[in-house]
């Protein structure tokens, strides 16, 4: 089958990968910024869709499905972000006659309203956190008030990302608080829509990968913690989750299915709890797409996800069944960011003017990097993943710690180095974290090692040395130099 | 001599380059900077150690350096073309111009140890020379110009650890150039 990739950078690399590895060819779309692009050129085929702005190339639903037609591709892959999650785009894929890979349009309609999830959960015997599962009106009526307890979440209906998110610490502070959620959720996704939800902290965001044929059967593969975030954005995951008993791992996998059959839901997706300090889950969202830490589930299982999604597009089947899920050993992910934590994670901007990955055993590079890419504020700051797999935590997080430090990325500032200061810190080590963990961290750039700086400043004196000294022999000017061999000649 | 002023940070490394040694703040950090074959790829050489480091040139002489898995920006700036980094406070063995001139020689080296007195700086100012002197014995802890510089008058031209006299006073190189 012939597959568009409906989106780009890493991620469109790796959906490319996999129809590679089934022998399916794959067509890229890009926009003008990704001329050049990595996904660009290892696709079999590539279309143009529109300029830089997300909104005119990798959100412009028409030219998507023209590029299909064109193509003659039969699946749309949506990836993560952008369409992925867009009922009106699943609805056109499937009216132009081609497969959308991943979940129904109603599915995705229900998911994308998470009050209505929320609702589906709580029917379906979910554990969900208490409060009304009804958007909050414009204003708030005096019973509702009354029963807020603070500090409260204003969280947006639409959308994901962590955007649309303000929390509301006293009663004073509710009203502006909304009001900027409202705003930022209406400039995000057109919707302000917002609802109130009880702050857990700390917490620990566990989530559970689940997979569907929408014909009700589904399976569980395992579950990722993904507490250590910043500003709501995940930095570090790793599954399975460190410490969870197998009771509580049970009632989530438990959970998670009973959701997935209520919704009969066919293709990938995730379901999101919250773990309170008393050990207590509550069911958060279900994201109904691949997500960006998929890599560490693939590894405890062995199991390709995005080829198996693929797969069901064409089969409408689950090839695997539950008891050949085994979890084995331990991955742990980071992802490498284009920003500077010297500067308050500022997203950075530049050109990639020298690049190696790192390798060697246990470790997995997700990226869609090369010299010479100019890196924007076009579209994320997502520049790789770096992944370690390890028999055991210890070994996963010594191999994630080295391939870390084999990484040479140079042009732009990443957190890489602020990485580093989280999986060495103690708390890290011992799995004692949460959603607020990062928070507490403050970077600290070029932190130690004096021995180290002392040979750099050596290396680079030297370095300026040895340039003054090459402009001092080599000839003033090539027209000198010309000068010299015609008066030579002139002898 | 070459004398280099290597920011990193908020922190400041003085580089001396000779043929026969190098220093990093005084203290001596052998070393062989051999470039590789990719551009921008070097190896510090260091006895059986390497370090691989890849440098960026980038404008206004600084370095973005990958090695050991850091990204560090250094920022190189030859001795005499910065101004005004020296702490502006005058200790008791800082030699200072007393008077705007031009140097002519520094017969001494930064790690020397000096009796007080002893010869320091020539300098030439309003077409005389002059020898400027140790305020005092110590170690010279800093060199702050080079032949050729033209300095202001208070100018910081060596700065002086006081300390007691090196036991060996024959191992001391004194020159004497005109006179005032």
């Amino acid at each position: 089958m012939k597959i568009l990739v409906a989106n780009r950078g890493e991620i469109a690399v790796r959906i490319l990968r996999a129809c590679r590895d089934l022998g399916w060819p794959g067509v890229a779309v890009y926009s003008e910024a990704d001329r050049e692009a990595l996904h660009v050129r290892y696709a079999d085929e590539a279309v143009p869709i529109g300029p830089t702005a997300a909104s005119a190339s990798y959100l412009n639903i028409p030219a998507l499905l023209e590029a299909a037609r064109r193509t003659g591709a039969e699946a749309i892959h949506p990836g993560y972000g952008f369409l992925a999650e867009n009922p009106a785009f699943a609805r056109a894929v499937e009216d132009a006659g081609l497969i959308f890979i991943g979940p129904r349009p109603e599915t995705l309609a229900l998911t994308g309203d998470k009050l209505a999830a929320r609702r589906m959960a709580r029917a379906a015997g979910l554990p969900v956190l208490p409060g009304p599962d009804t958007p909050l009106p414009a204003r708030i009526p005096e019973d509702l008030a009354a029963q807020i307890a603070y500090p409260v979440l204003v969280k947006a209906t639409v959308g994901g990302g962590g955007r649309g998110i303000r929390l509301a610490r006293t009663p004073e502070e509710l009203e502006q608080k909304i009001a900027a959620a409202r705003r930022e959720a209406q400039a995000a996704f057109g919707d302000d829509t917002v609802y109130l939800e009880p702050l857990v902290q700390p917490a620990r965001h566990i989530e559970v990968q689940i997979l569907g044929d929408g014909r009700g059967h589904a399976l569980c593969l395992g579950e990722r913690e993904c507490s250590i975030q910043r500003r709501r954005q995940k930095l570090i995951e790793e599954s399975p989750a460190h410490g969870l008993s197998e009771s509580l791992r049970w009632q989530l996998y438990d959970a998670a299915s009973r959701l997935t059959h209520a919704l009969n839901y066919r293709s990938l997706g995730t379901v999101e709890f919250l773990l309170d300090s008393d050990g207590q889950p509550h069911f958060i969202e279900i994201n109904p797409r691949i997500q960006v830490e998929h890599p560490v589930t693939e590894l405890v299982t062995g199991f390709d996800l995005v080829k198996e999604q693929l797969q069901l597009a064409e089969e409408r089947v689950l090839r695997i069944s539950q008891d050949q899920i085994v979890l084995r050993g331990v991955a742990i992910e980071a992802r490498i960011l284009a920003e500077d934590p010297a500067q308050g994670f500022l997203p950075a901007t530049g050109e990639i003017t020298y690049l190696k990955e790192p390798g060697g055993p246990g470790i997995r590079v997700d990226s869609a990097l090369y010299p010479g890419m100019p890196v924007t504020a076009d579209y994320d700051s997502l520049l790789a993943k770096v992944i370690a797999w390890g028999e055991d935590r210890a070994v996963a997080l010594q191999r994630l710690r080295r391939a870390l430090r084999e990484f040479r990325l140079g042009g732009v500032p990443t957190d890489l180095e602020f990485l580093l200061q989280v999986l060495e810190s103690p708390r890290f080590i011992a799995g004692n974290i949460d959603t607020t963990y990062v928070e507490t961290l403050r970077p600290q750039p070029q932190a130690g090692d004096p021995e180290l700086e002392r040979q750099i400043a050596l290396a680079t004196a030297l370095a300026a040395h040895r340039r003054q000294g090459q402009t001092k022999s080599e000839p003033s000017s090539p027209s000198g130099m010309w000068r010299m061999t015609a008066w030579r000649e002139q002898m | 001599m070459s004398i280099y002023c290597v920011s990193i940070g908020e922190r400041e490394y003085r580089v001396n380059v000779t043929d026969t040694q190098l220093l990093v703040d005084g203290e001596p950090l052998p070393g062989r900077l051999i470039p590789l074959s990719g551009k921008g790829l070097y190896l510090l050489r260091r006895g059986n150690q390497n370090l691989e480091l890849h440098l960026n040139v980038g404008e206004r002489s600084t370095y973005e350096v990958l090695a050991a898995g850091r990204r560090i920006i250094a920022c190189v700036k030859p001795a005499h073309r910065r101004s005004r980094r020296w702490p502006q406070l005058h200790q008791t063995g800082d030699l200072v111009a007393p008077m705007p001139g031009m140097v002519v020689a520094v017969p001494v080296r930064e790690g020397e140890r000096v009796v007080q007195g002893q010869s320091l700086v020539v300098l030439e100012s309003m077409k005389m020379q002059m020898q400027l002197r140790a305020p005092c014995a110590g170690r010279v802890a800093r060199v702050a110009i080079w032949p050729g510089s033209q300095v202001k008058k208070n100018a910081l031209l060596v700065r002086v650890e006081e300390s007691s006299p090196a036991p060996n006073v024959g191992e001391l190189n004194v020159h004497e150039r005109g006179t005032i």
